[in-house]
């Protein structure tokens, strides 16, 4: 779960920021736009906590010993919202021929489709809510899991009554995995392994 | 994503960094919906073997007996379903079990044997359920609610033996029962048969539990594998990149490759037995619910992509908005009036004037 809550964390706190840092180029301009620089302040607190509550959910490195495709897949969360974070702020930033001025500008004007935010923005709706499915998907098998688990001390082995059905019955019904163990063992390398930890071999 | 050519049909007006920002964001969302799509592909197959096994089984019958509001499969859509909602019909089978007289039965003995055995079960069954349904409007006990389906599962279990001594030994023909149920369709059926229908339609509740279950988990992939998609195509049209075309005839493509697997599943699942069963309909044929099924499914990813490309037909469809991908399908280019509601809206209208009259200059 705790993977897929980074995921979830990150996804956001990348989205505040790439709604937040135009804001960053306007505030401080006018005195009529105090509300410029509050949006700013309160954009800026809500993505460094967001990055600080993903950093948390990462720290401890017994999480991730138990899992390398885990820990490769959150590897691989953390460098694509940090190259999203330093990317979008460089831009930004830009002073030369007031390249960032008016990238800022245009990130305010949504409906121009010359807008830089909207794209990144959807895609990090996206992976927002694939991390929010896979959450579900996770809660759904963990809570099988328990049910069986408390069944079986119970004395009563849960599983669909009669027959067994083969192992790749038993494999759905009682594992919650979803998919067969076919080329993981074959030692691919570790970007393999990681959309193998996805699809729950 | 190779489809795309990125780093050639991403490019933009806008710095070099931002391409490569890109090149990086989108494959990791169609990395995403490649290994969704995996799973669901990967969880239906898994799941067919099973159902295949269980219409080898003499259970099979029961659930083209099973009521149709108890029996639907949340594939489609997520209804405010009631909890406990199955479980309250298996309590029900159960205690109609319980107080089934078996006078006129031609073995009463194996019924109270059976009666006898589940007693204990039986008494905490509904005290759980009891415990579990008042606690339902605040947060259904999931401990007690295990409890409850482990009790649920063992008297089930206890059913299964006794049907398997009795009358699964018996054996029984498609043919003959489809006959039987026309001679007594409007008859009150045998004491025998009501009997073993009790029993069966009790054992089949807990398949259809699991069954519901491996369901949800169907749906919950195949919508992100459409949200997923959408959303690649609407970030992608909605902005000038160079490649736009590029980009029409891939998505084109990818959707092509994901309907496809997506609607294998569901022409297999439309062909099920004990899917069709469960649903009425005929085994090892494509329906209307596959169609209706596909349409619902595949209407808004194709409507999103043909929008995005024909200009003509986003238009049409988004007449009276101003979305992005309107724009920059239709008229390339921002809007300077937009810009100036923008600016005069945060205060900033002079400034704006100020500076593109310097810019200007």
């Amino acid at each position: 779960l705790r993977v897929f809550l980074t995921a979830t964390t990150l996804s956001i706190g990348c989205a505040a920021v790439v709604l937040d840092a135009p804001l960053w180029v306007f505030a401080g301009w006018t005195a009529r736009a105090r509300w410029v620089d509050v949006y700013a302040a309160l954009g800026g607190v809500l993505a460094l906590a967001l990055f600080g509550i993903a950093g948390k959910l990462c720290w401890k490195s017994a999480n991730w010993r138990r899992s390398r495709n885990t820990a490769i897949l959150a590897a691989g969360l953390w460098v694509i919202a940090a190259v999203t974070v330093c990317v979008w702020v460089s831009l930004v930033a830009t002073t030369s021929y007031r390249t960032g001025y008016f990238f800022a500008y245009r990130c305010f004007a949504l409906t121009s489709a010359v807008a830089p935010n909207i794209p990144i923005l959807l895609l990090a709706i996206a992976l927002y809510y694939w991390s929010l499915m896979q959450l579900r998907r996770e809660k759904n098998v963990e809570e099988r899991k328990k049910g069986i688990q408390r069944a079986q001390s119970r004395g009563v082995f849960r599983r669909p009554t009669h027959g067994q059905g083969g192992p790749r019955v038993r494999r759905t019904v009682f594992e919650g995995r979803l998919a067969p163990r076919t080329f993981i063992s074959a030692g691919l390398c570790a970007p393999v392994r990681a959309v193998a930890h996805l699809a729950n071999f | 994503v190779l489809l795309f050519v990125p780093w050639r049909t991403l490019r933009t007006f806008e710095l070099e960094r931002y391409d490569w920002l890109l090149v990086a964001v989108l494959p990791t969302v169609y990395w995403a919906t490649a290994v969704t799509w995996m799973q669901f592909l990967w969880c239906w197959n898994e799941f067919h073997v099973f159902l295949q096994w269980l219409e080898t089984q003499p259970i099979r019958s029961a659930f083209s007996r099973l009521p149709k509001e108890i029996s639907w499969v949340p594939l489609v859509t997520d209804p405010p379903e009631r909890a406990l909602f199955v479980s309250t019909r298996a309590l029900d089978c159960l205690q109609a079990l319980e107080s089934f007289d078996g006078s006129g039965l031609k073995t009463p003995n194996t019924l109270e044997r059976l009666k006898e055995s589940i007693r204990p079960e039986a008494k905490e069954i509904a005290r759980l359920f009891l415990e579990v349904d008042q606690k339902r409007a605040e947060a259904i006990d999931r401990v007690k609610y295990d409890d409850l389906q482990s009790g649920l599962q063992s008297v089930a279990a206890k059913i299964v033996a006794d049907l398997q001594g009795t009358s699964w030994q018996e054996g029984d023909s498609d043919s003959l029962e489809a006959e039987r149920e026309k001679a007594t369709k409007k008859k009150k059926p045998a004491p025998d048969e009501a009997l073993l229908i009790l029993k069966e339609e009790f054992v089949a509740f807990r398949y259809l539990m699991f069954i519901r279950q491996v369901f949800r988990d169907l749906r919950n992939l195949l919508g992100f594998i459409i949200l997923g998609f959408i959303l690649a195509v609407i970030s992608l049209s909605s902005y000038t990149f160079q490649g736009h075309r590029w980009i029409g005839v891939a998505s084109a493509i990818a959707l092509l490759a994901i309907g496809t697997g997506v609607a294998v599943v569901l022409a297999g699942m439309d062909r099920d037995a004990i899917l069709s069963r469960i649903s009425s309909t005929k085994p090892d044929e494509v329906g209307v619910t596959f169609y209706l099924r596909l349409a619902q499914f595949g209407a808004l990813p194709l409507l999103t992509l043909l929008a995005s490309q024909f200009p003509a037909l986003n238009r049409f469809l988004f007449s009276g908005c101003n979305q992005p991908w309107r724009r920059s399908s239709s008229c390339r280019g921002a809007s300077n009036s937009d810009d100036r509601r923008i600016f005069d809206a945060i205060g900033m209208g002079e400034w704006r004037k100020r500076v593109l009259s310097g810019v200007r200059r």
